[in-house]
């Protein structure tokens, strides 16, 4: 099965809503891939999973992602009950690229992100929609490899502007995005 | 039109069809109450006593009666089956059972029970063959076509070995009939009486009814939320079992798998109400 944002933002609304059921704790995660995009209104092509990079810890200096070898008890077991809800594969939200957070991230990769809540107990960081990016970064994972094509603007973007034009793949967007 | 069934009005629902559903049947075993009596369904005295004290914090007034009725009439209980339905639902209701005399000291509000009722089929039975499960045997193969030991002891809470036991004997003696599905009764070895009791009622897995619905009330009580997503994934947790009890007295609750999410809610609970509503013997 695979999501857009609108659904994607149901998804992890139902996962904030089960975190609060279960009253354990509460977390802030990086994603990234399609879904971060789907996220923030980016892109409006579909996506299979939830592809988590870590947690993520606020710092004075930005956004630390903490990388994990798996995902929090409480984390899991609330989005095996909400692949459960919506008939999705119980690894819909995954840890795939991961491994990259020991890799290194880019530079700056930290202040880059924007959080959204869904809730009183789950935020989610991803690249923020309109940062003016003049580089980009290739995340390998294990399972996959997830390309961050980062965005080529000539100026700042405003967000409503974006949403029909954007797009990563060069095939739906040739003019605007370039090879990164 | 009908009107969407919203999360407030389900759950008081629930609730209020839950409780009437156990006075109807305490009420025909003789406690006094301004409902009417429990006319359809077989009851099932360990099961009910199980679910009234499950439902306790509900209706302090009903408990009180269940006690005075159960301290009064023990002689009609079977402890063990008590105790096994009681683990079943989480409980050690059997170590209630002494303590119950208390509840009986000054005025009572109960009396015996009139066992020639139909619906106190269960007690005839326990009045024909004593308190053994001999008598809930005989009874599950009144209204089941067949069954083998292990899904009969299943089914009433009772130990399969002695059910086993029970089985062979019968069939040797020619009460029953083996096949490959299982035990039936021979229909001439059903005492008059009996047959007509049975004739007037239909039966019900009152155990297993009771567990899912009780199960489906408390998770819904307990998370304190009108969210549709919420109730409609707690309702999922209870769903297969609720489908199946539902469907046993011809109801059909819609598949968690067609509804995504909050979607389950409203067929989820009109289904459940219009089986509490066929329980009750209303319609619609």
């Amino acid at each position: 099965m695979r999501f857009g944002s609108t659904r994607l933002d149901e998804l992890l609304s139902a996962l904030d809503r089960q975190l609060a059921l279960a009253g354990n704790g509460e977390f802030a995660i990086v994603v990234c891939g399609g879904s971060a995009l789907a996220a923030i209104g980016l892109v409006v092509r579909t996506t299979r999973d939830v592809d988590v990079l870590g947690l993520a810890r606020t710092t004075s200096s930005g956004v630390v992602v903490e990388r994990l070898a798996e995902l929090p008890e409480p984390l899991a077991s609330a989005a095996l009950k909400v692949a459960r809800d919506f008939n999705l594969p119980a690894d819909w939200l995954n840890l795939g690229p991961a491994p990259q957070v020991g890799m290194g991230l880019p530079v700056g990769f930290g202040t880059r992100v924007e959080q959204r809540r869904y809730g009183s107990r789950l935020t989610v960081y991803t690249l923020a929609a309109a940062t003016r990016f003049t580089s980009s970064c290739t995340l390998q994972s294990t399972r996959t490899a997830t390309t961050f094509r980062t965005l080529r603007c000539s100026s700042r973007p405003e967000p409503s502007c974006l949403r029909p034009r954007v797009g990563l793949s060069r095939r739906t967007c040739p003019a605007r995005f370039g090879k990164a | 039109m009908a009107t969407a069934m919203s999360p407030k009005r389900f759950k008081a629902e629930l609730h209020e069809s839950l409780l009437e559903l156990h006075w109807r049947q305490w009420c025909a075993l003789g406690v006094a109450g301004q409902i009417e009596p429990e006319r359809r369904w077989v009851i099932d005295l360990e099961a009910l006593a199980v679910s009234t004290s499950w439902l306790a914090s509900a209706d302090a007034r009903l408990l009180q009666r269940t006690r005075e009725w159960l301290a009064l009439n023990r002689d009609w209980v079977s402890t063990p089956r008590l105790r096994r339905i009681g683990h079943a639902f989480g409980q050690t209701v059997g170590s209630d059972v002494p303590a119950l005399e208390r509840a009986t000291r000054g005025r009572t509000r109960v009396t015996g029970p009139v066992v020639t009722q139909p619906v106190l089929l269960q007690l005839q039975l326990r009045a024909l063959f004593g308190m053994d499960a001999r008598a809930d045997v005989f009874g599950y193969l009144l209204f089941n076509k067949s069954g083998n030991s292990s899904s009969i002891a299943r089914a009433l809470y009772v130990d399969q070995k002695r059910v086993y036991n029970v089985l062979e004997r019968w069939s040797a003696a020619g009460v029953v009939r083996r096949s490959p599905s299982g035990y039936s009764l021979v229909p001439d070895a059903v005492p008059a009486a009996v047959a007509e009791a049975r004739s007037r009622t239909e039966w019900v897995n009152w155990t297993m009814t009771y567990l899912a619905l009780d199960r489906l009330h408390e998770s819904l009580a307990r998370a304190a939320t009108d969210d549709r997503y919420i109730l409609a994934s707690l309702a999922r947790d209870a769903g297969p079992e609720l489908e199946t009890q539902a469907a046993a007295v011809g109801v059909i609750l819609a598949s968690a798998d067609r509804y995504p999410g909050a979607a389950y809610f409203e067929p989820l609970a009109d289904g459940v109400i219009a089986w509490l509503r066929r329980l009750l013997g209303r319609r619609g």
